[in-house]
């Protein structure tokens, strides 16, 4: 029985994670790369106006509001971000119309446009228009040219599917603390099943956090139903459910179309500062301007524990606090358990070395995926060519893993060439980045099938790997070539942020460097043991080896 | 002190690797053989190291952040312990030791 249930777990295990296997390493490599969101994007921006010293509040905001008022009079929300945290500049954001209600509520989605401040003049500083590492980050959800409910169930259900891997892997893993450290190179199968183990089990509580979290994170899309049965259907009820779920207090009010005069943002500073001190604030934005409804919110900078900074809102017409997020009741244990577990999933509170820490644990898990895939493919089909039976299939599905394991790193570095190469001013530039992106994952995608005639598998592994590498290598000269903040210069200044990254794509070009040389030398293996007549398999091998060494 | 932590965990996780027989004689020691109780002496102090690695983390940031960052920590130090059986298994103890030492002094 005990043998029988064993077995049933491992074919759960093998084709459960096969299945999905290239949505989920298309989701842990970009929502690894997603936890420097912020400062990829400001990579992707050199022309950020960082701002490195301490500049007032008080004064930033006059300015912004300044701005505002002269580019988005008109519009009905406003938030101004201060360069606190990983926010590097001062920032504008205002809602325009956009003449669309996708979601069907009657009103006008409008569209978010930003713009950055200097932070001492108030002058707009123009930056290219770009995804950022935002738009990296998004995609490990939402994925990309998907509708947005289909996106989060595809990638629920591969959620669903990885932590059924996760259980059936721990029950199948028979020596789970005793080959906890161990990784054998150079033999083949075993030494796969090593990596796969080894990228499996020393971050296990990441990856069955990382994976339950990234199901309750888009539960409110995937058991809609026990929101209907007790709400019922329709959005307006779902808006009362998550303002009963989410809104902690404050009630969350619509615009009432009755114009009134609104105070300035400013005018609720004295009150802000004597709550929480002089320079506190991360946000600071108002909705349903002009409104007799409308209303300030400000949120707080730094995190206690797990959780953002506090929140204050204040009726925009009066002035009047109307929600303090320190002084209200507690959330309900489900609202906090849901907030424990997503932002456990995001890591927002985590600082640089943390962060660090969530981005290693996350590229083991799209390690393992990978390990997983590569172990899956080769395996089945070096006992079928051992029996004598066709393997077109399983070539088929090597294939694809070559230019998903290989190719999305490619297009991630294609995305990042994208950013400087497209002309600056180009009016569509953000979507064409992202387009670079996936017509070069198509290309190698489909590389190892165009080139199937004439290159062997190991040939596009050791092509793509190197490629990879050159991509990556070459990132930081062109960084130096299209901005002003070259490698020495950032490593002068000490902005380890921008010097980070070119660090970290060095990084990486070796990595894959490393890779490719492995593959090269594999390669010039197989032809030689392709020349040398078969006459004894001993003798070849040996033969082969001393050449090769 | 994050470092400390992290140094505490790599040790712990060396010790309770040389209470694996496959991993002590791969690290070559200067005997053979251990006694029943060195290799019990040995997993105790791994496991203590690995939660004294946890207080200090809970300790320096709270017991959630602290939490989170403990695992983190636990994870890259025995990736490191696994990856220097395989290719620096003899130098594994010294490398801990150093790292150590670095770990108090840096605190």
């Amino acid at each position: 029985m005990k043998g029988a249930f064993r077995q049933s777990m491992s074919w759960l295990h093998t084709w459960g994670g096969l299945t999905l296997g290239w949505v989920l390493y298309f989701m842990f490599l970009t929502g690894a790369v997603g936890y420097f969101d912020g400062e990829i994007t400001r990579w992707m921006q050199p022309a950020t106006p960082v701002v490195s010293e301490t500049v007032d509040q008080e004064k930033m905001l006059v300015l912004a509001e300044a701005r505002l008022e002269e580019v988005a009079s008109d519009a009905k929300e406003w938030f101004v971000d201060f360069p606190v945290g990983r926010e590097y500049a001062l920032s504008i954001w205002w809602k325009e119309f956009a003449n669309k209600d996708e979601d069907g509520d009657g009103e006008d989605d409008g569209v978010w446009v930003d713009e950055m401040l200097d932070a001492k003049t108030g002058e707009m500083v123009a930056v290219r228009k770009t995804g950022g590492g935002g738009a990296l980050y998004r995609m490990h959800y939402a994925l990309h040219y998907v509708p947005r409910t289909l996106a989060y169930w595809i990638t629920s259900l591969s959620a669903m599917f990885m932590l059924v891997a996760l259980i059936t892997g721990i029950v199948i893993h028979k020596k789970i603390f005793k080959d906890f450290f161990t990784f054998r190179p150079g033999k083949k199968q075993r030494s796969w099943l090593d990596m796969h183990n080894v990228l499996s089990v020393l971050p296990l509580p990441f990856h069955i956090m990382i994976t339950y979290s990234g199901l309750i994170f888009l539960m409110f899309t995937t058991m809609q139903g026990v929101i209907t049965t007790s709400y019922g259907e329709g959005e307006e009820n779902r808006e009362r459910f998550f303002n009963v779920v989410f809104s902690g207090g404050v009630p969350h009010k619509d615009a009432a179309g009755i114009a009134a005069d609104n105070i300035t943002l400013s005018a609720v500073l004295p009150d802000v500062i004597t709550r929480w001190g002089k320079n506190q604030m991360r946000y600071i934005g108002i909705e349903n301007r002009g409104d007799i409804n409308a209303h300030i919110e400000i949120g707080q900078q730094g995190y206690a524990g797990l959780d953002h900074g506090g929140s204050l809102t204040y009726d925009a017409v009066s002035g009047a606090l109307q929600h303090d997020s320190g002084e209200s009741a507690e959330a309900s244990s489900g609202t906090q358990f849901y907030e424990v577990v997503t932002s456990l999933h995001e890591g927002e509170f985590a600082g640089s070395t943390l962060r660090w820490l969530y981005f290693i644990s996350a590229l083991m898990g799209t390690g393992m995926v990978a390990t997983g895939m590569i172990m899956w493919a080769t395996k089945r089909r070096e006992k079928a060519e051992k029996n004598g039976q066709s393997s077109k299939g399983l070539v088929f599905v090597e294939q694809l893993n070559v230019g998903t394991i290989a190719g999305l790193p490619i297009a991630i570095a294609a995305y990042f060439w994208a950013n400087r190469l497209i002309p600056a001013g180009f009016e569509t530039r953000a979507d064409w980045e992202i387009n670079c992106l996936f017509i070069v994952w198509l290309v190698m995608l489909a590389c190892p099938f165009l080139l199937s005639r004439k290159w062997s598998l190991t040939q596009v592994w050791a092509g793509q790997l190197t490629l990879a590498a050159v991509l990556y290598g070459l990132l930081p000269a062109l960084n130096a070539l299209t901005s002003d903040q070259d490698l020495v210069t950032t490593i002068l200044q000490g902005d380890w942020v921008m010097a980070g990254f070119d660090l970290t794509m060095f990084a990486f070009a070796l990595c894959f460097g490393f890779a490719g040389h492995k593959m090269n030398r594999k390669v010039s293996r197989q032809q030689l043991a392709a020349m040398v007549p078969s006459s004894s398999p001993a003798k070849t091998a040996k033969g082969i080896k001393g050449v090769v060494s | 002190m994050m470092f400390l932590s992290f140094s505490l965990a790599f040790v712990g996780f060396i010790a309770l690797s040389l209470a694996m027989s496959r991993h002590f004689s791969q690290m070559r020691l200067w005997r053979k053989k251990r006694s029943k109780q060195e290799v019990l002496a040995l997993q105790v102090m791994g496991y203590l190291y690995l939660l004294i690695a946890g207080a200090i983390c809970m300790m320096n940031q709270g017991v959630a952040v602290g939490l989170v960052f403990w695992l983190g920590i636990a994870t890259v130090a025995a990736l490191l312990q696994s990856l220097l059986l395989t290719y620096r298994p003899k130098q594994a103890i010294i490398i801990g030791l150093a790292t150590l030492a670095l770990g108090v002094l840096l605190a």
